[in-house]
């Protein structure tokens, strides 16, 4: 049963902070909450853990409350003993750091890793701060963006947005079945940051952030930790839950890694990832049991179904277009938990959160009915992709 | 198909028009580095510059230390006609800092070749008038600090 590569790696533990609206602690004490319900639920003690891997890592220049602390630090604040330790913000989206998890495992450098992804956006990003010119001056691809207005990710996807319906027709219809399935799914998550019904009423006369995207469209800054324990799958007999296997994952990038420079909006990072998950694995998209797909803005949700080829290139809308084929009882159950929308803005790794609890049957109100024994993860956009596939059992 | 194009007009934006600047724009300012400088310095002198390759004559934007297509690194920067079409558009209606208002940022192609775009803006245009491959001529606006950057408008 022992695979190889990513395969030597099965995630055994998961936890997950308080996840709120500007909860006023610190990302390391967020971190450590979320890390100790991960090891607990691994059936491990801290003292088992040895080895650490968190996105994007310490010294990560963004705005306030999106890194989270680093690796150095928690290994610090828990008084861990690791073998190996990784912080990275370059790799296959949010997603590296369980990727990187799971080769450490299998090269050997570590047999219980702890992966971690915090926010404390909300707390952070009071009065604007999010926006707030700290330095006037830019380089590097922004160079080429900030100047001319253009300062937002709402900007650079809503570019994405409209090139795609302009191409394909998309309708504002269509788009906001992703945020309403994210709304009804966040009603039986407790956890979720909005659980208040959502009508298309609703979305359709919401104000305006960057043509065509409105504000149901955009994620919802939050704060929270989301942990894994991901181990090496000979020692699984002893995992207090079902472990949940890495069947492989999808790192490529082939296309210019870019916020504007694209030829296609259906080709853009994700679009690579998603080739280079099925080119590992011997399952198809007929396999997949549930998706949770990155809605940092529902856009990208849109372009996750068409980059795993759930839908040819331009039929994700059509698709989307009555809700039913995302619903939870629908042929793919989508954004489970309500996603980035409605959840919370966990930055990629609430989904595969999320994934893991349905893989195990303990998603609650919101499991989804039949069978659950392969999910599906897409993390990030633009010039970010990374994917996952998971299943309960061995595959 | 039920419903509207998500790229009609909506409610908010109905008559909104995107005129010349009449203040110099305060966002950010461009490093203007090595590789970068001679972008801005064109616009300066009212020339739209990108990297072209001398030995095949491929433009890059942003250009990098080789030629993108052949690896040459006989590179320079050459003045472009400034004439390209609108490949993507969106309007900017929240005021991400303090008294902004509604603005058309556009995704330019270039003339010069089918894969050469910038980042840029759209004004002396109305948001009715907005389309795919909406023909566009560069017009230079003023910038805080004295900075000039290369906009669009539609081609007269």
């Amino acid at each position: 049963m022992t695979g190889r590569g990513v395969r030597s790696a099965v995630i055994r533990g998961v936890g997950q902070s308080a996840v709120g609206r500007r909860l006023g602690r610190s990302g390391l004490d967020l971190t450590v909450e979320a890390a100790l319900d991960a090891i607990d639920d691994a059936g491990l003690t801290p003292a088992q853990i040895d080895g650490i891997a968190t996105y994007p890592g310490g010294g990560f220049a963004a705005q306030p409350g999106f890194a989270g602390p680093g690796a150095v630090e928690v290994q610090d604040a828990m008084r861990l003993r690791v073998d190996w330790y990784s912080g990275s913000g370059e790799g296959p989206g949010q997603l590296q750091c369980l990727v990187n998890a799971c080769l450490a495992v299998a090269a050997g450098l570590a047999g219980n890793v702890l992966v971690y992804r915090t926010v404390t956006e909300a707390t952070e990003q009071v009065g604007g701060r999010g926006a707030a010119v700290t330095n006037p001056v830019v380089g590097g691809p922004l160079e080429w963006l900030m100047p001319f207005g253009s300062i937002s990710a709402v900007h650079w996807l809503g570019m994405v947005a409209n090139r795609y319906a302009t191409q394909y027709g998309l309708t504002r219809e269509q788009l906001g079945q992703v945020a309403l399935n994210a709304r009804r799914n966040a009603g039986l998550n407790p956890k979720a940051i909005y659980r208040e019904p959502l009508t298309l009423e609703d979305y359709l006369s919401a104000r305006m952030i960057s043509t065509p995207l409105c504000l149901f469209d955009c994620d919802v800054p939050a704060d929270g930790s989301t942990a894994f324990v991901v181990s090496h799958v000979a020692a699984a007999p002893d995992a207090r839950h079902t472990p949940l296997h890495v069947n492989a994952v999808g790192t490529a990038l082939r296309g210019r890694p870019s916020w504007d420079q694209w030829d296609a909006p259906t080709r853009t990072a994700m679009h690579y990832a998603g080739v280079s998950l099925w080119e590992r694995t011997e399952l198809t998209k007929a396999d997949v049991d549930l998706a949770q797909l990155y809605d940092g803005f529902s856009i990208l949700t849109v372009l996750w179904l068409e980059a795993l080829g759930f839908c040819a290139d331009g039929e994700a809308g059509a698709f989307l277009a009555d809700g039913k084929q995302i619903a939870l009882d629908g042929p793919l159950p989508l954004n489970t938990a309500g996603g980035q929308l409605s959840a919370g803005r966990l930055h990629g790794l609430g989904l595969v959160h999320e994934a893991c609890l349905q893989l195990r049957g303990q998603a609650g109100q919101r499991q989804v009915p039949g069978r659950h024994e392969v999910a599906v993860v897409g993390n990030g956009g633009g010039p970010i992709g990374g994917a996952m596939l998971l299943t309960a059992g061995v595959r | 198909m039920a419903g509207n194009a998500v790229t009609e007009s909506e409610r908010e934006l109905h008559g909104l028009r995107f005129p010349m600047p009449t203040e110099p724009l305060r966002f950010f300012q461009p490093e203007r580095g090595i590789g970068t400088a001679a972008f801005w310095d064109g616009a300066q002198a009212g020339e739209l510059r990108l990297v072209r390759c001398g030995a095949c004559g491929y433009w890059t934007h942003p250009a990098g230390p080789r030629c993108a297509r052949c690896g040459s690194a006989d590179l320079a920067p050459a003045p472009v006609s400034g004439r390209g079409t609108l490949f993507a558009w969106t309007v900017s209606l929240q005021a991400f800092l303090p008294g902004l208002q509604p603005y058309c940022l556009a995704l330019v192609q270039l003339d010069e070749q089918e894969d050469l775009r910038l980042t840029s803006q759209l004004v002396e245009v109305a948001v009715e008038d907005l389309r795919a491959g909406l023909p566009v001529e560069v017009v230079f606006v003023d910038g805080a600090g004295g900075l000039r950057l290369p906009f669009f408008r539609p081609l007269r």
